[in-house]
């Protein structure tokens, strides 16, 4: 249980030099000081958040008044911290098999009308590897590494993963991924420049997408095209089971 | 693997051959020829065995009716010195008039420091060796602990393999378990060196033990036998260990 001890809450006192007051506080809050303390347990028995606050209000006499926020909070992160580089770094060797497992897998599926669907496994895989990997100090290259892959999906960027040139590539980089059992700044470098060799965009910052109401210039015809207007109908980003997202989609990467 | 983490890997070369009526009077005339060659500080015997210790290099040679055992504290303790122990084993196998020994085994487990606690190495048996821990989870859910036993072949030898995952605790009570550790003292009860070979190994670790065997093997054959084992020891070790770490092998 995370609530903050006597002990504590005395020595936040002392920090400050006043003692204890009544529990009700002024509702003007310009008439004190706020010192916030916050006490961060990194470890509990089931690993579960828990955030335990109490205000004191210290009386000063003259002197302004001072109100004391404890905050005392189990963080269900940290403990995943004390990872050590050696784990993390046999997580991201699996998960980078797994990757490529899913890039193999897409080979089979170049010729669907749908085709990003396909593709979706890889980025969601990628996803939770960031996540697993995200307070990895040792896997930082890693997680650029793996965000280029990333990066060379979106806005439209699974189409080019139709040509073997841009699968293999990826393939390359996240052989590299699997076999290092360090992750230098360099085999970034190399990965970005693998990747866009192949014609992929390993880092997009992407662009905005068009949504119903937004108007588009159409260049052939010199005139402003509204977006999902009359003409479509009720289109929109859902998918309405009657194929027409796939076909916007296609369209609009083409 | 082993190699890179001699001192925390104890060996046993354990030769057994046919038990002879003649051995208690072999046995005392192999005691008064091996002595002197052995290069080791201490002897007992108890007429059923001859025991020969060298404490400082933490290495000990058992002789009885039909077995020779040579134990040490460290990996490399037996190759660094190979002639000479080969030696010591020819002594032997011309004293009881050996050509063949039935069964020829290197044995080597080591508390292999891999830089991961027990629960992590653990995490990671489930997707590497074992199918992910959620497979199980009809049978048994929050996978605490494992264990993995695998009897096969590995270029022509026996092999038994066994993977662990340990804690301190459990580092520490196999430690203890070793067999005849006490021998490798010197003197046997305030010898601080066990002490310090039990620190260098207290932490959680992943236990590998490699058991390599042959039948029959002529007495010739015991010197590759002995170097050939070390090294394939030593390779299964560093495969087990990059298999776990999802390493290519």
């Amino acid at each position: 249980m995370a609530t903050p001890t006597i002990i504590e809450l005395s020595k936040a006192l002392a920090y400050i030099g006043g003692t204890a007051g009544t529990k009700s506080y002024p509702s003007d809050a310009t008439s004190y000081e706020t010192v916030p303390l916050d006490i961060f347990h990194e470890l509990s028995d089931d690993f579960s958040a828990l955030t335990v606050e109490r205000k004191v209000l210290v009386r000063a006499g003259r002197r302004k008044d001072t109100l004391i926020k404890v905050r005392s909070q189990v963080v269900p992160t940290l403990p995943q911290r004390l990872r050590s580089p050696a784990y993390l770094g046999a997580r991201r060797r699996a998960l980078s098999k797994q990757l490529r497992a899913e890039v193999d897998r897409v080979e089979l599926q170049v010729d669907r009308e749908d085709f990003y669907v396909a593709t979706y496994p890889i980025f969601d895989l990628i996803d939770t590897a960031l996540r697993e990997l995200q307070t990895a100090t040792t896997e930082g290259n890693s997680r650029e590494i793996l965000r280029q892959i990333r990066d060379s999906l979106i806005d439209c960027g699974w189409e080019k993963y139709k040509a073997r040139e841009a699968r293999n590539a990826v393939r390359e980089v996240l052989a590299l991924l699997e076999r290092l059992e360090v992750v230098e700044a360099q085999d970034a470098r190399f990965s970005y420049g693998v990747l866009r060799d192949a014609g992929l965009t390993p880092m997009n910052f992407g662009k905005m997408e068009p949504h119903d109401g937004d108007i588009e210039y159409d260049e052939e015809s010199g005139t402003n095209e509204t977006i999902g207007g009359a003409e479509t109908g009720q289109a929109s980003d859902k998918d309405d089971g009657s194929g027409n997202d796939t076909q916007k989609k296609a369209k609009m990467c083409n | 693997m082993f190699a890179a983490q001699s001192n925390r890997t104890n060996t046993a070369l354990e030769l057994s051959f046919k038990s002879d009526p003649r051995y208690i009077s072999r046995l005392s005339s192999l005691a008064g020829r091996i002595f002197p060659e052995a290069d080791m500080k201490h002897w007992h015997s108890t007429g059923n065995a001859l025991l020969l210790r060298d404490p400082t290099a933490r290495r000990i040679l058992i002789v009885n009716n039909q077995k020779l055992q040579l134990q040490t504290l460290a990996f490399d303790t037996i190759t660094k010195r190979l002639d000479h122990h080969v030696k010591l084993i020819d002594l032997a196998a011309n004293e009881f008039d050996l050509k063949q020994f039935e069964n020829a085994s290197f044995t080597a487990a080591g508390f292999l420091d891999i830089g991961m606690s027990h629960r992590e190495m653990n995490d990671l048996m489930f997707g590497t060796y074992f199918r992910p821990s959620g497979v199980y989870s009809t049978v048994c859910e929050k996978l605490s602990d494992s264990n993995l036993t695998m009897f096969g072949e590995k270029n022509g030898y026996q092999l038994d393999l066994y993977i662990t995952p340990m804690t301190v605790d459990q580092v520490l009570a196999t430690f203890d378990a070793i067999t005849n550790l006490e021998h490798f003292a010197d003197p046997k009860l305030f010898d601080s060196g066990l002490k310090d070979i039990r620190s260098t190994v207290e932490g959680d670790a992943c236990y590998l033990r490699v058991h390599l065997h042959k039948p029959d093997l002529s007495a010739f054959e015991i010197k590759p036998f002995i170097s050939e084992s070390n090294t394939l020891a030593n390779s299964i070790a560093d495969n087990a260990i990059k298999l776990l770490k999802s390493l290519p092998t």
